[in-house]
C-alpha cells in the first residue's frame, strides 16, 4: 500500500471516527490549550450572550475573574443579572461585535466619541451603549453620562490590570450611527430610543473589517498597558441570530455571520498570546443532533454548556467542578435548575423577537 | 414613676453609662429606665434564621439574647432605639457609585425585609429589625431612634455620598412611616466624607463610640428631640 499524507493521523482527523461515530459529549484533540490559565491569572470577559456561561463557570472554579463593577451588597442576588452585575468584568453588557468592543476601548481613552448615547422611553434615560443594565432606565440624562463616566473608568482598570481577555464573538450585524460610526448593540426602538433611518443604518461586518477591529483593539489595549503585552482567548458564539435586517432568511444570515467571525478567530489564534476555544463546534457538531439546543434550536441547554465547559476545564487542568454554573445559583427544586439556565443570560437580541411583532 | 425603654446592641452598651446618668442625676431623672439587647449579632441572626417575636395584648417575647424575657410595652413611657443595627457600610462597599435604580432597589425593603451579603466575609444575612416595626404602637408614648455611628474606616469613607444619603432618606421614610422619630445626629461628629471623626471612636475600634461621642449625642440631639415628654 503506498503511503499518503493521511495515513497514520490520529482518529480526530477523520469525519467519521470523530464526529459521525463520535459521542457528541467527549471530545479527545479537539482543544488543546496553548498555554494554561492559572488561578491567579486575572481575567476580564467580554462578548455576547454566550460568554456569560464562560464568566460564571471560571468564578465558579475561583478562578481569578476581574469584576470592576461589584454590585452593592444590599442588592438581592436575584438582581445581579438584571441589572448586569457579575455577568463580565465591567458592566458593559453584551458587546456583540469588535466594532462595539474597540469603540468601548477608543471612547474610554478619549480617542473616540460616541453620538446619541442617551436613548428615552417613557420619561426614562437608557445608556444607549449598554440599555440593558438597566432596565428601569434611569431619571435624567446626566445622570446616564455620570455612570457612563464613571464606567469607562472601570473599563481602562480593568485593561491595565487583566493578564487574560476572554472574548466571545457574537454577531457581524449591527446599528451605526450614520454620522459618526457609533455602533449600537442594539436597535433604537427596541429597548428605548427611536429608530430614524436618516440617522441610524444597518451594518453587516465582513471579515476585514472585523480583523482590522479586533487587530485596532489589541493595539490599543496593549498602548494603554504601556506596552504590557497580554493573552486572548477567541470563542465564537453558537447562539444564531434572532432576527436579521439584512433582508434575506435568518438561516442563511446566521451562516454568513458565524462563518466569518469563525475565519477571523481562525485568522487569530496563530499569534502565539491568542488562543481559540471551539464551543462553537461542540454546540453545532452535526453529531449532537441539536440536542444541546433548546426547542427554539437558538437557546443553548444546560448540557450543551456543561459539555462545553468540561472540554474547557479538562484542557486546563481543571476537574469538571461540582460547582457548575447551575449549581452556585440559589435553586428551589433541582428540576428547575435545567430549564431555566438559559434565561439566565441577558441577551438583548432575542428582544427583537418581542419587538418584530 | 414613669418608664423609658431602651433598645439596641453594642452601641447601647456603650450609651448605657451615660443613658443611666442621666436617669439618675440627669435630665432624665423623671423616668425608670429598662434595658432590652433586641440587636447585636446574635439577634440578627436569629431574626435573620425566622427567630420572631410573639405578642399578647402589648406584651412581647423574649428573642435570641434574653428568650425568657416577657415585656408590656404599654407600662413604657417612651421607648428608644440605639442603633437600628444595620450599617450602611454593610449595603455599599466600596467606591462604585450605583445608580439612583440600583440604589433604590438596594435600600428598597431597607431595614425589615431583604437580604444582604457581606463579601468579605461571605455572610448572607437579612437586614431584619422587626423591633421597629412591632414596638412602636404598642408603646405608651413615642419612639426615638439613634442611627448607627458611622464608621471611622476609610473604607466607609470611600461610600460615594449619594449613597449614604439615600440610606439617610430611606430610614427617616421608613421612620416616618412607622411612627418613630429619627433623631438626626449633629454635624460636628462627621468628617466631610460621611465617617465619624476619629477621636469619637473606642481605641481600636472603628465601629464603636466613646462617652465623648454619647454625651455629644445626648446633649446636642436626643434630648433636644424628646422634649416632647420631658
Amino acid at each position: 500500500m503506498s503511503n499518503n499524507p493521511y495515513k497514520g493521523l490520529p482518529e480526530s482527523a477523520f469525519w467519521s471516527a470523530g464526529v459521525a461515530h463520535h459521542s457528541p459529549f467527549e471530545f479527545e484533540g479537539l482543544y488543546s490549550r496553548k498555554w494554561r490559565i492559572q488561578k491567579k491569572t486575572q481575567v476580564a470577559t467580554a462578548g455576547s450572550c454566550f460568554a456569560q456561561h464562560i464568566a460564571r463557570n471560571l468564578r465558579a472554579r475561583k478562578f481569578s475573574v476581574l469584576d470592576m463593577e461589584p454590585a452593592p451588597p444590599g442588592l438581592p442576588e436575584e438582581d445581579h443579572l438584571t441589572y448586569g452585575y457579575g455577568t463580565y468584568s465591567c458592566r458593559y453588557g453584551n458587546i456583540y461585535t469588535a466594532r462595539q468592543l474597540l469603540q468601548l476601548l477608543q471612547e474610554a481613552t478619549g480617542a473616540f466619541e460616541p453620538q446619541d448615547i442617551v436613548w428615552e422611553k417613557d420619561g426614562r434615560f437608557y445608556d444607549a451603549l449598554r440599555p440593558a443594565v438597566e432596565p428601569e432606565g434611569l431619571p435624567t440624562a446626566e445622570e446616564v453620562r455620570a455612570q457612563r463616566r464613571d464606567h469607562l473608568t472601570r473599563v481602562r482598570a480593568m485593561i491595565e490590570q487583566m493578564d487574560l481577555f476572554v472574548f466571545t464573538l457574537g454577531l457581524t450585524e449591527a446599528w451605526e450611527h450614520v454620522e459618526s460610526g457609533t455602533i449600537y448593540p442594539t436597535a433604537p426602538g427596541t429597548i428605548a430610543g427611536f429608530f430614524d433611518p436618516d440617522k441610524v443604518r444597518f451594518k453587516n461586518f465582513g471579515f476585514a473589517e472585523i480583523r482590522r477591529d479586533l487587530d485596532d483593539f489589541l493595539a490599543l489595549a496593549r498602548e494603554m498597558r504601556g506596552g504590557r503585552n497580554f493573552r486572548v482567548l477567541l470563542t465564537v458564539s453558537p447562539v444564531p441570530l434572532t432576527a436579521t435586517a439584512s433582508g434575506g432568511h435568518v438561516l442563511k444570515a446566521t451562516t454568513y455571520s458565524k462563518s466569518v467571525l469563525r475565519a477571523v478567530a481562525g485568522h487569530f489564534e496563530s499569534r502565539p498570546n491568542i488562543d481559540y476555544f471551539p464551543s462553537y463546534e461542540i454546540i453545532t457538531n452535526p453529531a449532537a443532533r441539536g440536542l444541546f439546543y433548546e426547542s427554539n434550536l437558538r437557546s443553548v441547554r444546560a448540557t450543551g454548556v456543561e459539555t462545553v465547559m468540561k472540554v474547557f476545564f479538562d484542557a486546563h487542568g481543571t476537574a469538571a467542578s461540582p460547582q457548575s454554573e447551575a449549581s452556585t445559583r440559589p435553586r428551589t427544586t433541582p428540576e428547575a435548575v435545567a430549564p431555566q439556565l438559559d434565561e439566565d443570560v441577558q441577551c438583548e437580541d432575542a428582544l427583537l423577537e418581542q419587538f418584530a411583532r | 414613676m414613669k418608664k423609658i425603654l431602651w433598645c439596641g446592641g453594642s452601641h447601647l452598651a456603650n450609651a448605657r453609662p451615660l443613658i443611666e446618668e442621666a436617669h439618675d442625676t440627669g435630665a432624665l431623672g423623671a423616668f425608670d429606665a429598662e434595658f432590652y439587647v433586641t440587636g447585636g449579632p446574635r439577634n440578627r441572626d436569629w431574626s435573620g434564621a425566622g427567630g420572631r417575636y410573639t405578642v399578647e395584648g402589648s406584651v412581647v417575647s423574649g428573642n435570641a439574647h434574653e428568650p425568657e424575657r416577657r415585656i408590656d410595652l404599654a407600662a413604657f413611657d417612651a421607648a428608644v432605639f440605639i442603633g437600628q443595627y444595620i450599617q450602611p457600610f454593610k449595603a455599599f462597599i466600596g467606591d462604585v457609585p450605583h445608580s439612583s435604580s440600583v440604589v433604590e432597589r438596594t435600600l428598597r425593603e431597607l431595614p425589615i425585609e431583604g437580604r444582604f451579603h457581606d463579601p468579605e466575609r461571605g455572610i448572607r444575612h437579612r437586614w431584619y429589625n422587626e423591633p421597629l416595626v412591632l414596638f412602636p404602637p404598642l408603646v405608651s408614648g413615642p419612639t426615638f431612634l439613634l442611627p448607627d455611628p458611622a464608621p471611622v474606616g476609610k473604607r466607609y469613607g470611600d461610600v460615594p455620598q449619594p449613597l449614604k444619603q439615600a440610606y439617610h432618606n430611606r430610614m427617616t421614610d421608613f421612620c416616618a412611616e412607622a411612627g418613630i422619630t429619627y433623631v438626626d445626629m449633629p454635624p460636628e461628629l462627621f468628617t466631610e466624607d460621611g465617617r465619624t471623626r476619629r477621636r469619637y471612636a473606642l481605641p481600636g475600634d472603628a465601629l464603636h463610640m466613646n462617652a465623648e461621642y454619647w454625651h455629644v449625642v445626648f446633649d446636642k440631639a436626643l434630648l433636644p428631640a424628646m422634649t416632647q415628654i420631658l
